[in-house]
């Protein structure tokens, strides 16, 4: 967390809204190229719409 | 050594702007600079650019290789009965062509930041202990991590790097393995590539398939990590399996979804007659 010297930690994530926007943009390319042989641009695709849409970090400990 | 990260708005913005970008090469340096510019914010300037001021560009893959974290790795395979993690190197060769010498350093960079902060304790010769805005530092981990699977080990790949791949791929792992406990679905998502990345596929499955279960239908994420486990199950040309699923998920997932999860029950039975 952070830090201990500057109060509550400010939020780095997207909002829902964007969130939700993106990801539904992503998944919708993807599912396109799903009659295609274009298996690495789909997987990139997917990856990205998970990263965008999972819930970020907060105050976790490090290892 | 307690080490204080602080992130900052300008930080944060660059963070979504790569998150939401497109894709490129290009993205993965701009992720790389992102967590060197987050770890030279500090009191201690601890990103790679610090490190590399230390370090001639031929002695850097021996300060990599020198590491008793190396050992670590090395015991990696053993401690997980597996015979089909990559082998730590012994040394990384020295490389000649410009791309490759390129890319040889961008694999250390990607190894430097997934590892934080063993190597920059190594340097320093002292153990560190983090503390202030780690899950900033984890979130842009987690990018780079995504990146270099995309952009680096595939020419890794190609050009037959494979000191380089087998590090890097196991600083995959691990990372993924230590980072990401307190986050099953994520530490999923991750083993995911990581055994994409070494050509396991039945694990890939697994993996994504505990990532979209651990997964609340109400998170932003759940159809997007049913789609991702129902795309890899019709790669597979596993059709009954990926039909029974996507049936499943229309009972399973919410009304704002419906139209997206209509279409993937659509195209399951498409491909599968395209077979």
């Amino acid at each position: 967390m952070s830090s201990t010297i500057g109060g509550e930690d400010s939020n780095h994530d997207l909002s829902a809204d964007e969130k939700d926007r993106l990801e539904k943009q992503l998944r919708t390319e993807a599912r396109k190229l799903m009659l295609t042989e274009k298996i690495k641009k789909r997987k990139t695709l997917l990856n990205q719409a998970n990263e965008i849409s999972r819930r970020k970090s907060k105050r976790a400990e490090h290892h | 050594m307690k080490i204080y990260l602080h992130t900052n708005p300008l930080l944060k913005e660059k963070y979504q702007q790569i998150l939401t970008s497109e894709w490129t090469p290009e993205t993965m340096r701009e992720s790389l600079k992102l967590a060197d510019d987050f770890l030279n914010s500090g009191q201690l300037p601890l990103g790679f650019s610090e490190l590399i001021q230390s370090y001639e560009n031929s002695d850097l893959p021996d300060f990599f290789i020198s590491s008793p974290f190396t050992g670590y790795l090395k015991n990696q395979s053993v401690l997980l009965s597996s015979k089909h993690l990559p082998d730590m190197p012994e040394r990384i060769p020295k490389r000649r062509s410009a791309s490759k010498i390129g890319y040889s350093r961008l694999t250390l960079e990607v190894i430097y930041n997934l590892a934080f902060p063993v190597f920059a304790a190594y340097k320093n010769g002292k153990p560190m202990f983090l503390e202030g805005d780690t899950g900033f530092l984890r979130d842009i981990q987690s990018l780079v991590f995504i990146l270099a699977s995309e952009f680096i080990l595939p020419f890794l790949r190609e050009q037959r790097l494979k000191e380089e791949s087998d590090y890097l791929n196991l600083i995959m792992f691990t990372h993924t393995l230590m980072v990401w406990h307190d986050n099953p679905a994520h530490q999923n998502q991750l083993f995911s590539i990581v055994f994409d990345n070494m050509g396991f596929h039945e694990a890939v499955i697994e993996c994504l398939y505990t990532a979209f279960r651990l997964t609340a239908p109400e998170d932003h994420d759940y159809l997007s990590k049913a789609q991702a486990y129902w795309t890899a199950l019709t790669d597979a040309e596993m059709y009954d399996a990926a039909k029974e699923f996507a049936l499943r998920l229309l009972r399973s997932s919410s009304e704002d979804h419906f139209d997206e999860v209509k279409e993937i029950v659509e195209l399951s039975f498409q491909l599968e007659h395209r077979r």
